[in-house]
């Protein structure tokens, strides 16, 4: 009986799903889905690598003060995006729709026509309360559609830091990547003849406008680091020539004193959560890397190694350290963990290799190389594969990051000739691919750049 | 009398290597014959560019124009006569009738191309002036019934199955039509590449983006016939949604594909059919 019963069942359930087959079948067909028809498909694995074309437009101002800013405004994103490397800003005179037509809706063939591909438009306010109302919108002009609007408030005299931003903006929305145009550079300002050499530390937006310097050049300073979370500096300072390491807050202008080094050459740098700093000291001849716990000022050495190890940078979860060392018998670069165990060697190549940093996006290790007399500068991944030269010169030296690990920074330095001339020392800028490198305009000879994180 | 053996020796002479010289003539009519089919292949070659499609196209079709060349006979049959009635018929009797079936076509060798010519003219006008394919394929159709009529008298038949054809053969000829079209091979390797080189100007990369290398953007594109671009969408559209790197590069590709200055594409309109919705894979993997 139960026996039975249960064949009936499976009777039913069989006859049950036949009929759903048969249904899913009909309903195929009548959608007209013809299965047995392969899509044309096609591969495409070649592309450009041009910079975008992008109008930016003077945002509106109701009175002339307003537009004024408005000009401004518009003129630093123009510049942001253009030095970046990855736009071309079409010239205003160009401009078909003007801005005051633009409205709620541009007219987006007139746009096509210059081949724009993106779009940004403003509005600038003087609120009631004095405050400085900039508001934009990017409009992606092929797909007619707005990507992103923001307004900002900010005191009027602060419009410059809100063209970055919304520089910032419109570079995230485009590239998916955080911007870097609301940061800052400190670098070594070098003046005087080539043997009394004044070197001053000196802070500047990262377009070179605000230059100041921070310290008067009565002391030799070095190798300025930020902190990846404030906007604190450390650097060393030749102190009746004992290397000190300071503290340096931006914000506050407060200096201390982190501790005297002897034998120490390069800069402590921080530890991605700010807290922790890891440095390489010569005791002994030998010289080893070490951390010191800012707040407990404990100090704990990694490696112990015969050899020089040198220059340590944290990776961004800080979880790994990479440096140079000549353990292998020339000097290269290496990866272990932040507790100093499992080294392992990540580069191969001919000539040395120095100063590696790891990139705040935690895929690249930039580094300097020497080879056949030569300067380079270049990136490698973290496994030591990929390696990338992206400048080459005489020197070329201390490469630094932007926040974003998308464009590196350092310093060039020409040579010299036989009467103490020449020499000059200069910053530069370069976009990962190995595009677009750019001097940074600085008062004065400049070398040893850092990038600050983005200003909070 | 003597002049009279003389005369019939020369004449048996001259037939006789009329039959020799005739018979070679005969295989080249036969590739003669099949030159016309050469014309056909030529109609398709506008159709697929593709090399792999084409041959087995042009391989069905000789079929037709074969057994067209059959009928002719008969109506080149009665010009041979002629010559040989006004002259005695004796001898030629036999030596006509082994090769009878040779030497009609060969005889008609020589005649055929204009008669061909003639004949075809009447019959084929219909096809070539019409819709190419459409026609082909009816023209198929004709043949056949003209093959189960096939008698010298099919040759006054043309306007019947002009007539046949009207309903369920152009059903047929539209169900068979398809069936040429191979629409996975459909285009060429070196159509697709103009089309690949068309987009790739225009795909401005993300150059330099984190991972970019790993990221590859599938877009399927609805296609206007005049090659232009109706609709692009993202088949993973969702990921763009969590992945700010995969936006960039995604929004990358779509301003590819939807970028007036690479357009229209440059596809065969006679088959749109087959590129109407095409799925572009946007691989960066070898570039970044």
């Amino acid at each position: 009986m139960t026996d039975e019963l249960s064949r009936k069942g499976r009777e039913r359930r069989r006859a049950a799903a036949m009929a759903a087959a048969g249904v899913g079948v009909g309903a195929l067909g009548g959608l007209g889905i013809r299965p047995a028809r392969a899509e044309l498909r096609i591969d495409i694995t070649r592309g450009t690598v041009e910079p975008m074309p992008i109008a930016v437009t003077n945002f509106l101002g109701g009175n002339p003060g307003e537009s004024t800013h408005g000009r401004n405004i518009a003129h630093v994103i123009s510049a942001n995006l253009e030095r970046c490397g990855l736009f071309r800003p079409i010239d205003p005179k160009a401009f078909i729709q003007s801005a005051e037509s633009l409205g709620n809706l541009p007219r987006f063939g007139d746009w096509r026509v210059l081949n724009a591909q993106a779009l940004v438009q403003g509005r600038v306010r003087i609120v009631p309360d004095g405050r400085l109302r900039a508001e934009f919108r990017l409009w992606d002009v092929f797909a007619e559609q707005q990507m992103v609007g923001l307004a900002y408030h900010t005191v009027p005299d602060n419009w410059r830091r809100v063209a970055h931003i919304i520089s910032d903006a419109i570079y995230k929305r485009i590239t998916g990547e955080d911007g870097y145009f609301d940061t800052r550079i400190v670098y070594i300002a070098e003046s005087g003849p080539q043997r009394r050499r004044i070197k001053r530390l000196a802070i500047m937006d990262q377009d070179g406008e605000n230059h100041r310097f921070l310290t008067d050049g009565s002391s030799l300073v070095l190798t300025p680091r930020f902190s990846p979370t404030l906007q604190e500096i450390s650097y060393l300072s030749y102190y009746q020539n004992v290397p000190r390491v300071y503290l340096f807050n931006i914000d506050t202008g407060r200096q201390e004193v982190v501790g005297d080094f002897p034998g120490m050459t390069f800069a402590p740098r921080f530890s991605p959560d700010g807290k922790k700093v890891i440095m390489s000291m010569a005791q002994e001849g030998n010289s080893e890397i070490y951390t010191m716990d800012l707040r407990t000022r404990t100090v704990t050495q990694l490696t112990f190694h015969s050899a020089i190890d040198t220059s340590p940078s944290y990776s961004p979860d800080g979880g790994q350290v990479t440096f140079n060392s000549d353990r292998g018998g020339s000097q290269q670069l290496y990866v272990m963990d932040a507790n100093g165990r499992n080294v392992r060697r990540i580069s191969f190549g001919t000539g040395k290799y120095a100063t590696p940093v790891w990139s705040p996006r935690g895929d690249l290790i930039a580094f300097t190389k020497i080879h056949q007399g030569k300067f380079y500068i270049g990136v490698m991944r973290t496994d030591g594969s990929g390696e990338r030269l992206l400048a080459e010169g005489f020197l070329v030296e201390a490469p630094t990051w932007a926040p974003n690990g998308r464009v590196l920074m350092y310093f060039r330095q020409e040579p010299s000739d036989a009467r103490g001339g020449g020499g000059r020392t200069r910053l530069y800028s370069i976009d990962l691919t190995g595009h677009n490198e750019r001097e940074i305009v600085t008062p004065t000879d400049a070398s040893d750049p850092a990038w600050s994180p983005l200003i909070p | 009398m003597r002049r009279n053996i003389v005369l019939s020796l020369l004449f048996h002479a001259t037939v006789i290597i009329v039959a020799i010289v005739g018979l070679p003539d005969i295989s080249k009519r036969e590739l003669n014959l099949d030159r016309p089919i050469a014309v056909d292949i030529v109609n398709v070659a506008p159709e697929t560019n593709a090399p792999p499609p084409a041959p087995p196209r042009p391989e069905p079709r000789p079929a037709p124009p074969k057994a067209q060349p059959t009928p002719p006979p008969p109506q080149a049959a009665p010009p041979p006569p002629p010559p040989p009635k006004p002259q005695a018929e004796p001898a030629p009797a036999p030596t006509p009738k082994p090769a009878p079936a040779k030497d009609k076509p060969k005889e008609e060798a020589r005649p055929p191309e204009p008669r061909l010519a003639k004949v075809q003219p009447k019959r084929k006008p219909p096809p070539p002036d019409e819709m190419a394919s459409v026609l082909k394929t009816l023209e198929e159709i004709k043949q056949r019934p003209t093959k189960t009529d096939e008698t010298a008298k099919d040759r006054k038949k043309p306007p019947p199955p002009e007539e046949k054809f009207d309903v369920a053969e152009i059903q047929k000829a539209l169900s068979q039509r398809p069936r040429p079209h191979d629409p996975s091979k459909a285009l060429s390797i070196s159509e697709i590449d103009l089309v690949r080189r068309q987009i790739e100007q225009c795909w401005n990369l993300p150059a330099g983006a984190k991972d970019a290398h790993k990221m590859t953007v599938e877009v399927r594109v609805i296609m206007n016939v005049d090659g232009t671009v109706r609709e692009a969408n993202l088949l993973q559209q969702a990921r763009t949604l969590t992945d700010p790197f995969y936006r960039a590069m995604a929004e990358s590709v779509i301003r590819a594909v939807l970028n007036p200055r690479c357009q229209p594409f440059k596809l065969p309109p006679d088959r749109y059919d087959v590129w109407q919705t095409m799925v572009l894979n946007f691989d960066p993997q070898g570039i970044l």
